[in-house]
């Protein structure tokens, strides 16, 4: 008996393939019996995640999302095998700093994700990044 | 000589030149005086100040006659606007090899000694005056700079303490910081914007005697305006048109602007706008301007202080919370022997409270467990770590428990003991499902299939083990002879040493019943030789009853006779029930000839089947025996027996 | 894809865009365009409708902020009309609920905006 059910999707680094995870994972939250405010939430972290996924794959290969399922928690992990990047980066001004629009809407995706899920965790390298957030089912559980 | 002395009594340099003037042939006096400006105005000779330049003049401290045509004297004549005569008199006037000035006296008639005497005492009064000036006005400056000092280190103490009394609340910090340093500066209004972590804008985070409609409403982003040159240049400024500006708005003179960096980054921004004075809004100097770039240096340094404390409370938080969730109870006692730290899981076990105990020495905390107390002493002698396991202890409601408990010296950096960490686990709570558990199974079969979560799975599973049966000799009979609660006793205590033996082998108890022993060696988990453990429980059996035998016939019991039947095969085992109720149990047809072997043996014998007697190692002592018949097995059953007398 | 502009009217003195659909780079850009539109001639109150629109990204967020930040320059405002609760607390930790007014209706924001 398997106590921890896991999907897995492989997403083609497509223009607004994001939707297609974040309808699974609207169907995953209702299994689990999770409020709509936290659907919601899981649903915007993770589509900032795949925005940045698709961002270090570069078009090179798929993205893939993995739903981790067990009695207290959702776990999501959105990986790409990318060259992955150094998170102390993001933190730089200088995304800030350039006056070029398209870098100026950047930077946001991280900390969103930060905000809205539990716990946010990543790994990478030069072979891909992997970045893990989970979300509690219930946060009375203190 | 008394013109001499009449030219001291003149108070002023004027009119000590204008009684020059009346002395015979100094008629045409004229003092020239080229540098040292403040000074010469401070001796009211501004008159004689010229700005020619004294390269040209020869340093020279006596009399030069100068002829008419001399260079030096047309020169000196076009200062005074002076129609020549044909010679003067030349005298100059300086300190420390500087000119200062020259004393020209054009003459029909050369002046007489004592008219130069006269001349000569000129000069040294107005050279002495001159110096004595000179050093006034140093001595100002640095009394200037002096009072400038002690200003700024006032303001960085004012500064200084504000920070340290606030402790890390953001809004009333900066308020206070604020109107310190407006009113430090002169300032008559001012604004602190701080950078938002989540959206990169910034906000006003406190402001004074800035009118709402003043204040700025819009997005404030470091790429724009007054910030993107703070964030270039990284330095105070001073802002001459703050019109030009969005959000200074609010000023009408001038503006300081200094920035709030941690790290590397601009967070902040600090605004003091228009300098009052009695006369009304003035702009604001470079002497504000560095005083203020040095107290804002000191706010940035507070407000990465304030994060840091801020992140080390909210990981404060997390270790608490982890702290709280470790079921090891922990405790730090410092080399004094008082109690700094106490997690939930420690006052759980002891079942203290924080106030009790905090500060408090060990002694007192723990006088109800005097062996713990000499533990704790011990320790703080000793440089190593201290284990014991299942040690008592007694929490406070008098309630036994067993701990495993570490005891781990701690050393500051200058390795020195600092003191010692209590950490323990209560073991009640897993001794109790342990203790239940071991009296079905061996301890050691325990301990490994706690370590092994797969071994227990619900499930049949077909084996070989080793089964042994032992029964009581005629134990009705004698049952029937005592009382009930003799044949309890004598019962409990037999099985007591023969579990003994047979967990020593590591058996696994099956089953009592009555005064029947199934013993089954080689499940859950096989031993090296299962055929051997059983056949050298059997005997240790033996001698473990003559043991019993001598004890319990010197409380008058009778004593016990025992026969043990020893088959291996194939069982069908596992746990039989459900996940909630399981027993573990053998089926199959090597249990039931164990069973009927052991019927067979007399008191004393131990008998195997071929099974057996082919596994053992060491079959010492085994006789043959004639094949017996058993029923249900249509074969007669070989057999050996084992002879315990 | 089918998220689009689908209304850009005048009501009064505020330019009404509704939108349906993912509000992502493409939906803020064309947002972005059909209010310029009209603050070239001067209309300063813009208000969004994302009743139809359940889900945004942080690229599309953004570009609303460009928006206010250009209206402001002219003393407009920016307001938001039936937003979904995840949009607007996306839009809170963005920092954008600070300059903007966020109305349950769009008739409620037509009053209070007038």
């Amino acid at each position: 008996m398997d106590k921890k059910p896991t999907v897995e999707l492989k997403l083609p680094i497509l223009k607004n393939m994001e939707l297609v995870a974040t309808q699974t994972a609207e169907v995953i939250a209702k299994h689990m019996s999770l409020s709509e405010e936290k659907t919601g939430e899981i649903s915007m972290a993770l589509i900032e995640a795949c925005i940045n996924a698709f961002e270090h794959s570069e078009s090179k290969s798929e993205v893939y999302i993995h739903f981790l399922i067990d009695d207290h928690n959702l776990t999501i992990k959105v990986i790409d095998k990318g060259k992955g990047f150094d998170e102390s980066n993001v933190k730089i001004p200088k995304i800030e700093s350039k006056l070029n629009t398209d870098e100026r809407k950047r930077g946001w995706g991280i900390m969103l994700i930060k905000e809205l899920m539990d716990s946010v965790d990543f790994e990478s390298d030069h072979t891909g990044t992997t970045l893990t957030m989970v979300k509690k089912k219930d946060t009375n559980d203190e | 000589m008394e013109s001499i002395s009449r030219l001291s009594e003149f108070k002023s340099f004027k009119e000590k030149i204008e009684f020059i003037k009346t002395q015979k042939g100094l008629e045409q006096f004229q003092l020239i005086l080229y540098s040292k400006k403040t000074v010469i105005k401070s001796l009211s000779l501004s008159d004689y100040f010229s700005t020619i330049d004294p390269e040209s003049s020869v340093l020279s401290s006596s009399f030069q006659i100068l002829e008419k045509d001399n260079k030096e004297q047309k020169k000196l004549a076009s200062l005074c606007s002076f129609h020549s005569s044909h010679l003067a008199l030349c005298l100059h006037i300086g300190n420390k090899n500087k000119a200062l000035g020259v004393i020209f006296i054009p003459y029909d008639n050369p002046p007489s000694n004592k008219s130069r005497a006269l001349i000569l005492n000129f000069k040294t009064q107005i050279e002495t005056q001159i110096e004595i000036k000179e050093l006034e006005q140093k001595l100002s400056i640095t009394n200037k700079e002096l009072s400038n000092k002690l200003l700024e280190i006032e303001s960085l103490i004012d500064v200084t303490e504000i920070i340290n009394s606030q402790q890390g609340l953001k809004k009333s910090l900066f308020e206070n910081i604020l109107i310190t340093i407006l009113s430090i500066l002169n300032a008559s209004k001012g604004m602190v914007l701080l950078k938002d972590e989540k959206s990169g804008f910034f906000n006003v985070m406190s402001n004074f005697n800035i009118l709402k409609e003043e204040l700025p409403n819009k997005i404030i982003r470091i790429t724009k305006g007054v910030l993107k040159e703070l964030n270039e240049s990284k330095t105070s400024k001073i802002i001459d048109e703050p019109q030009k500006y969005e959000i200074l708005k609010a000023s009408q003179k001038d503006c300081m602007v200094s920035p709030i960096i941690t790290g590397n980054s601009v967070e902040g921004v600090l605004l003091l706008f228009d300098k009052e004075s009695r006369t009304g809004l003035i702009k604001f100097t470079q002497q504000d301007l560095r005083l203020f770039d040095s107290l804002s240096k000191k706010v940035s340094l507070a407000y990465d202080n304030i994060k840091l404390i801020d992140s080390l409370k909210s990981s404060n938080k997390l270790v608490d919370n982890i702290m709280s969730s470790i079921t090891t109870g922990i405790i730090m006692i410092n080399v004094l022997g008082e109690i700094e730290f106490v997690n939930h899981s420690a006052k759980k076990i002891f079942q203290i409270e924080q106030e009790e105990v905090m500060n408090n020495h060990y002694y007192m905390v723990f006088q109800n467990n005097l062996d713990l107390v000499s533990l704790l002493e011990n320790s703080e002698g000793k440089d190593e770590i201290i284990y014991e396991n299942n040690f008592k202890i007694q929490d406070t409601k008098e309630i036994p428990h067993e701990i495993n408990l570490t005891l781990s010296p701690v050393y500051n950096e200058d390795n020195e003991r600092s003191g010692t960490v209590f950490s323990f686990e209560d073991l009640s709570g897993i001794n109790k499902i342990k203790s239940t558990f071991k009296k079905y199974v061996s301890e050691n079969i325990v301990d490994e299939l706690l370590q092994n979560e797969n071994a227990l799975e619900l499930g049949g599973v077909q084996s070989e083990v080793c089964v042994l049966f032992s029964d009581i000799r005629g134990f009705t009979a004698l049952s029937e002879k005592m009382k009930p609660s003799e044949v309890v006793y004598l019962l409990n205590t037999y099985f007591e040493s023969m579990i003994d033996v047979v967990f020593f082998h590591n058996g696994t108890l099956d089953k009592i019943i009555g005064d029947e022993l199934m013993v089954l060696y080689g499940v859950p988990l096989k031993n090296k030789n299962d055929s051997q453990s059983a056949v050298n429980s059997a005997i240790a059996m033996f001698k473990a009853l003559e043991k019993f035998n001598n004890k319990i016939e010197k409380e008058n019991l009778p004593k016990l006779q025992i026969g043990i039947g020893i088959n291996y095969g194939k069982v069908v085992s596992g746990n039989i029930g459900s996940e909630r109720q399981m027993n573990y149990t053998v089926i199959g047809d090597a249990v039931n000839l164990a069973s009927r072997l052991c019927s067979h043996a007399k008191s004393g014998e131990v008998m195997i089947s071929e099974s057996v007697f082919d596994r053992l190692d060491n079959n010492k002592g085994f006789i043959s025996q004639k094949p017996i018949r058993v029923k249900g097995k249509s074969q007669e059953i070989q057999n050996w027996i084992y002879n315990a007398f | 894809m089918m998220n689009k502009v689908t209304n850009v009217e005048l009501i009064g003195d505020v330019i009404v865009v509704a939108t349906e659909g993912y509000l992502n780079k493409d939906l803020g850009d064309e947002i972005q365009k059909a209010a310029q539109e009209h603050i070239k001639n001067g209309v300063n109150k813009v208000l969004i409708n994302l009743e139809r629109s359940n889900i945004v990204n942080s690229i599309g967020a953004s570009i609303l902020i460009e928006l206010i930040e250009e209206l402001q320059e002219t003393d407009g405002v920016l307001a938001f009309c039936e937003l979904a609760p995840i949009i607007e607390k996306t839009f809170k930790i963005m920092g954008l609920t600070k300059y903007c007014e966020s109305y349950s209706t769009q008739d409620e924001a037509i009053s209070k905006m007038s």
